[in-house]
């Protein structure tokens, strides 16, 4: 089962920051599940960067940074640690 | 939507009693008696609910003898179903419009350097076009939105956008938002005065993702790009922003031209060409301006292509805000100002001055106007600092050296 993971945003400090955790939050979740054997999914998540504006307005996201998770709008206009990333993406898996 | 229909249906709906007897209506006609056995109140409560269902179009009543009866009226249900619908409407209403009657608003972007203007000539076109229907989007570096102040009008609905400008990535989607908000309503005109840092380079790729939003209300009807004949030379060594902001227009207006001479303005438009070989080049005396060009087409002036605006988070320069509270000499005021001119791009704001009363004041390079206005709360102006933040410590020692009266500052 893919994971779609889009980091919306383009050209701040909390967008970057938000990608950063993001990709760091994969990593660390690749690790932990294998032990369950879900990490195969995970592997398979993909992690994308929505900089274009045209882009963005067609998600229909008004704020940035945000983080969409197959498709669902989890977080919005703001930024989130690893470990509140790494729990919202655990719902999916 | 006819807001109080609307309400009165619902508040009619907005009772227990009410909706329990309105499912026992279901079932077709119901004398009173019936609905007073089924309920647990007393006749004059049933009357008082059923005169409010009644008056509300919701239910019907029969008189035979001595009791009415009551049934439901299927004119109202339908009514409010198209409530319920006008409600849930609601949220969407900025999402994607009609044009009315194939109407698209006539939007123009104002563009140029700080102090060349632009707030000046967006009030004269405003008089011009009295009794056309007006929006106004406004963008100020400045949390403060000190222009705001001086457009606000009755007749006109404005969106404010402080604290950057809107070309730049961070600003850029609340820009999209505001446009995408304006688009529905059948405004004849709709003007964006941007930032005089504003770097309109990508306005394109924004008109097309307020597209996506809005469908096609907008007929962009071009960039202005005011050119201060004062500091014209001075600001375009200084910053790409001026050069972009010629680049990218369809009329360039060279305003304050009563303040220069006849060869500076013969080097400006020669300028202007080099920068930009189409745009249409007009004059402003004294801010006032021929407004012909509202009936020409602006865009057959076009030339420049979408490219990415130079406005990013790290070349945000810094804005500061001073309050003050009290009185203050005019002789200080001009000394602190004279002082750290030269390290602001822009200083504007009010002030409370002794013997002139409230003053709007007005900085662009190195002259200094004053304008009498109404009464503030405080005094207040916006500093947009030329050197970073190090300009804190100089208006901090240029203040402490003229006055010891306190004064506020703030990010």
């Amino acid at each position: 089962m893919d994971i779609n993971i889009k980091v919306i945003g383009e050209g701040c400090e909390k967008c970057d920051k938000l990608y950063e955790n993001t990709i760091k939050a994969v990593e660390e979740l690749s690790g932990e599940l294998s032990a369950e054997n879900l990490g195969k999914c995970l592997a398979a998540a993909k992690v994308e960067k929505v900089e274009d504006l045209i882009e963005i307005v067609k998600l229909g996201v008004m704020s940035t940074p945000s983080l969409m998770i197959n498709g669902e709008i989890r977080l919005l206009g703001q930024t989130a640690s690893t470990q509140k990333i790494k729990e919202l993406i655990k719902e999916y898996a | 939507m006819d807001y109080t229909k609307n309400a009165s249906l619902f508040k009619a709906a907005a009772d227990e009693n009410r909706l329990r007897i309105m499912n026992i209506l279901s079932g077709g006609e119901k004398c009173a008696c019936v609905l007073l056995n089924s309920l647990d109140i007393g006749q004059s409560t049933l009357s008082h609910h059923m005169k409010i269902l009644c008056d509300s179009g919701l239910v019907n009543s029969r008189k035979e003898g001595k009791w009415t009866h009551y049934s439901l009226n299927n004119e109202g249900f339908e009514r409010l179903r198209e409530a319920v619908e006008d409600i849930e409407r609601i949220p969407d209403e900025r999402l994607g419009c009609e044009p009315i009657e194939g109407k698209r608003t006539k939007l123009y972007v104002l563009t140029g350097f700080l102090g060349s203007g632009k707030t000046t000539l967006l009030i004269k076109l405003m008089e011009k076009l009295k009794g056309k229907k007006i929006g106004v989007i406004q963008n100020e570096f400045g949390k403060l939105g000190i222009d705001g102040e001086i457009i606000r009008n009755d007749d006109i609905q404005m969106i404010e956008i402080n604290k950057g400008s809107i070309f730049c990535s961070c600003l850029k989607l609340k820009f999209v938002s505001a446009l995408a908000e304006m688009a529905g309503k059948g405004f004849d005109y709709l003007f964006v005065e941007s930032s005089g840092l504003g770097d309109p380079s990508n306005v394109e790729e924004i008109l097309e993702a307020t597209k996506v939003i809005s469908g096609d209300c907008f007929d962009f009807a071009g960039a202005i790009c005011l050119v201060d004949a004062v500091n014209f030379f001075d600001e375009l060594s200084d910053l790409e922003t001026v050069y972009r902001q010629l680049k990218h227009c369809n009329l360039a207006v060279i305003t304050k031209t009563d303040l220069s001479d006849a060869d500076t303005l013969t080097a400006i438009r020669e300028k202007i060409r080099e920068i930009n070989p189409v745009c249409r080049i007009d004059i402003s005396c004294n801010g006032n301006l021929d407004t012909g060009f509202f009936n020409e087409d602006l865009t057959l002036y076009s030339w420049a292509e979408n490219e990415d605006t130079t406005n990013t988070e790290e070349t945000k320069p810094k804005t500061l805000f001073m309050n003050f509270d009290g009185e203050i000499e005019e002789g200080t005021l001009e000394s602190f100002i004279s002082d750290i001119e030269k390290s602001s791009y822009r200083i504007k704001g009010f002030f409370n001055i002794k013997e002139r009363g409230w003053c709007q004041v007005d900085v662009v390079g190195d002259r200094t106007d004053y304008k009498p206005c109404p009464a503030k709360e405080r005094s207040q102006l916006v500093i947009i600092s030329r050197i970073g933040p190090a300009i804190i410590k100089e208006i901090f020692d240029a203040w402490r050296k003229r006055t010891d009266l306190p004064m506020e500052l703030k990010n």
